[in-house]
């Protein structure tokens, strides 16, 4: 499993959904995290020199940028190829991810989720990266 | 039909190779048998052979070359011509007959030859196509068993399987059902043009799955959980299947019909609704009562066309309140259709449609609304509230009319206070394969049920005991000229402060003689009056358990009857009825509040 002191880079344009997330992840032992509010500040916060972020969780629909175009934009950069890239959807936007598999996500959470849930995703994501358990 | 094509293709394996094999030996030696037969009428040319003949004939010969003994025959009478030109003319018809001879022996001797192999030839398709037949039949019989019995089972489960491979493509073994849930042949067809969002959505999914970027179960999780195609609903449910070495080689897709499970839901749903309206309706029902008003003046403001828009849509509103989505539904359909009309008459038309609509729904609920109590000025009082305002009454000033009147308010009609008779009644008749027409009940007086709550119960055995012992079977009734259908009246009358209670049936009646047998047998003694077997029927000594039907149980119930009414210091009267029928008649004294004091204080 990813180490507890990943620096988690959270997206979401809600804030409860954001505070949902980290308390969440903190529920199963994360403790570092970086919060946007839209793509754009995510990708400025990722290129942030000595910025070490190692696994991100966003929300698809978000003004400015949304998920999908994040994502598009950390693959297309050398650096942030093999980044863990989790998108969050509802029930209704899933077709959205099936989009976001060409473009390389990782795994995704469908609202509304459980800390297990995000445990088990984290693990799947974990797992396929590394190849070990 | 795949089994067929097996064996086409077993039989073109077998007989192809056969074919070449024996055109690549007969044609040629067609063209020689043939060659041969030119050459033997050389040789017996009128027994005078000539020489130029003889010496094509040997050429052809040497050509033919059909074995090595032949061809040295050949090369040997060939010398001899050639040597021809030593010999003497005299003698060289004769040699010349002598190579003839020998030229028409080689070439029988060829065409046996041939004809050997021939035969030989024909004898070795035989023996092939008798295998071939035998081996096909013995290979292929189970298999084409197997694939019989594999269709069978595809063509009439209820479940629809079919699978796919990292092309996408719909394997040859799938259900007939899953065909009907697209509604089209899977045979040759790309899963990604059949699920529904069609191919622009998953045509590279379904071969990217296979990579497997993340976990099968999450991207299966993208795939469509539920079908819906022409009304029918299924649910898909996704298996991955791998190869020997872990690799993702097929998706089995299992697709369930939940049509009908679906169609519960929404059933039960409405239900919810209608029970959710009728419960907010019951809980406001002034607020009702205006809607009512509201409907009711639909008609009349139908000629105020703006007037009506209004009415409409505040009654709309009003059937939201009451969760009666129906009509919510069906005033939004009239309203939008009235939006941009100002034809009165398709007002009036909406005006008709709800009022008739709301009608019927009021007439269907009528058992659980009760209407008429909407206008009843009432309030209701807990049982708990009115014992206190008794006992209060009790200790400031019982001989009141007050004391009269609170006792009043917890009157009941009889029918109301013994309803549950109804489904003994019935329920009885029907265990017994009996027919009975509902209770007959006669209103008349009201009655405190709470105060002979003991004696009613006992009132059961009453009812059993008529459907059981009573009521004949329908096939006797109409044979003795009465309606099929069983009957009992309930009627509760007041008379000098005693209450009388009747339960008349129309049934065969109390059988005189057997309830003297049954005396007698019992060392009981016999009856000499009504009074006497009412004083029987009732007594516990007369009933045994010979009589103990699943039904009317031991017989102790009249008994415990008697018991309850003598409580209430009142008295039983049973009698067979003139136009046949028993009839039932209780009196029991009318308890005040006094006597239920006096008699609790005596106790």
């Amino acid at each position: 499993m990813f180490d507890p002191s990943t620096k988690i880079l959270v997206v979401d344009d809600v804030l409860m959904m954001r505070k949902l997330v980290v308390k969440s992840c903190q529920e199963i032992g994360f403790t570092n995290f970086v919060e946007a509010s839209d793509g754009k500040i995510a990708w400025e916060l990722l290129n942030i020199p000595g910025q070490t972020i190692g696994l991100i969780i966003s929300d698809i629909t978000m003004p400015n940028m949304t998920g999908v175009d994040l994502l598009r934009k950390v693959r297309a950069d050398k650096k942030f190829v093999a980044l863990p890239f989790l998108l969050v959807t509802a029930e209704a936007e899933k077709h959205q991810i099936v989009d976001a598999i060409q473009l390389g996500v990782s795994n995704y959470l469908v609202k509304p989720f459980s800390p297990d849930a995000i445990h088990a995703k984290l693990q799947a994501v974990y797992e396929k990266v590394t190849g070990k358990k | 039909m795949k089994i067929n094509g097996l064996k086409r293709r077993l039989l073109a394996l077998f007989f192809l190779p056969l074919l070449v094999f024996i055109s690549m030996r007969v044609f040629p030696v067609v063209g020689t048998l043939e060659d041969l037969r030119v050459i033997k009428n050389y040789g017996t040319v009128d027994h005078k052979p000539k020489k130029e003949h003889l010496e094509s004939a040997l050429v052809l010969l040497q050509n033919l070359r059909i074995s090595g003994a032949s061809v040295a025959d050949v090369v040997g009478l060939s010398n001899q011509l050639s040597e021809l030109k030593a010999v003497p003319t005299d003698r060289r018809p004769e040699t010349l007959k002598g190579i003839a001879q020998g030229i028409v022996g080689v070439t029988e001797q060829m065409q046996n030859q041939i004809w050997n192999e021939f035969a030989m030839l024909g004898a070795f398709v035989v023996v092939m196509s008798v295998f071939f037949i035998f081996m096909t039949r013995s290979l292929l019989a189970p298999i084409s068993n197997l694939a019989a019995s594999m269709k069978l089972i595809l063509d009439h489960t209820a479940q629809g399987f079919f699978h796919f491979d990292q092309k996408g493509k719909i394997g040859g073994g799938y259900s007939r059902a899953a065909e009907h849930i697209f509604g089209r042949s899977l045979q040759n067809v790309n899963v990604a043009t059949v699920l529904p969002g069609g191919k622009e959505r998953w045509s590279k999914f379904v071969t990217d799955l296979f990579d497997e970027p993340m976990p099968f179960e999450d991207l299966v999780g993208l795939l469509p959980a539920e079908v819906n195609d022409g009304g029918r609903v299924s649910k898909f449910e996704y298996k991955g299947v791998r190869d020997p070495a872990g690799k993702l080689s097929e998706v089995m897709v299992v697709a369930t019909d939940i049509t009908e499970i679906r169609e519960l839901e929404k059933q039960a749903e409405t239900e919810r609704e209608l029970h959710k309206s009728l419960i907010r309706i019951i809980s406001a029902k002034s607020n009702f009562l205006e809607v009512m008003k509201q409907v009711d003046d639909l008609q009349a403001s139908a000629q105020d066309l703006s007037r009506f828009k209004i009415l409409l849509h505040s009654l709309k509103g009003s059937f939201s309140f009451f969760h009666c989505r129906p009509f919510v539904e069906l005033c939004h359909q009239w309203e939008s259709r009235l939006s941009d009309s100002s034809d009165v008459v398709e007002a009036l038309a909406a005006a008709r449609d709800i009022q008739n609509e709301f009608q019927h729904f009021l007439s269907q609920h009528e058992d659980v609304l009760h209407l008429k109590s909407f206008t009843e000025k009432t309030v209701s009082v807990s049982y708990e509230l009115l014992e206190r305002v008794q006992s209060f009454i009790k200790q400031v000033n019982p001989d009141t009319p007050l004391a009269r009147l609170v006792d009043e308010m917890q009157e009941r009609e009889i029918s109301e206070a013994l309803s549950w008779l109804d489904e003994v009644w019935t329920e009885t008749a029907t265990a017994l394969g009996k027919e009975v027409e509902p209770i007959k009940w006669v209103p008349s007086v009201k009655i405190n049920p709470n105060r002979y709550e003991k004696m009613f119960k006992t009132l059961i055995h009453v009812v059993r005991n008529s459907v059981d012992h009573g009521i004949e079977s329908p096939e006797v009734r109409e044979a003795l000229g009465k309606p099929r259908k069983g009957r009992l009246a309930i009627e509760l009358k007041y008379d000098q402060s005693m209450y009388c209670l009747t339960l008349t049936d129309d049934g065969a009646g109390i059988d005189l003689q057997r309830v003297i047998e049954k005396a007698k047998e019992k060392g009981l003694p016999l009856p000499q009056s009504d009074d006497d077997v009412t004083a029987l029927l009732l007594s516990p000594e007369f009933s045994t358990k010979s009589d103990v039907t699943e039904v009317s149980g031991r017989g102790v119930g009249l008994s415990a009857l008697k018991q309850e009414v003598q409580d209430l210091q009142g008295r039983i009267r049973i009698r067979n009825l003139a136009r046949g029928g028993t009839r039932t008649t209780i009196w029991f004294i009318r308890e005040t509040e006094q006597q239920g004091i006096t008699t609790e204080e005596a106790a």
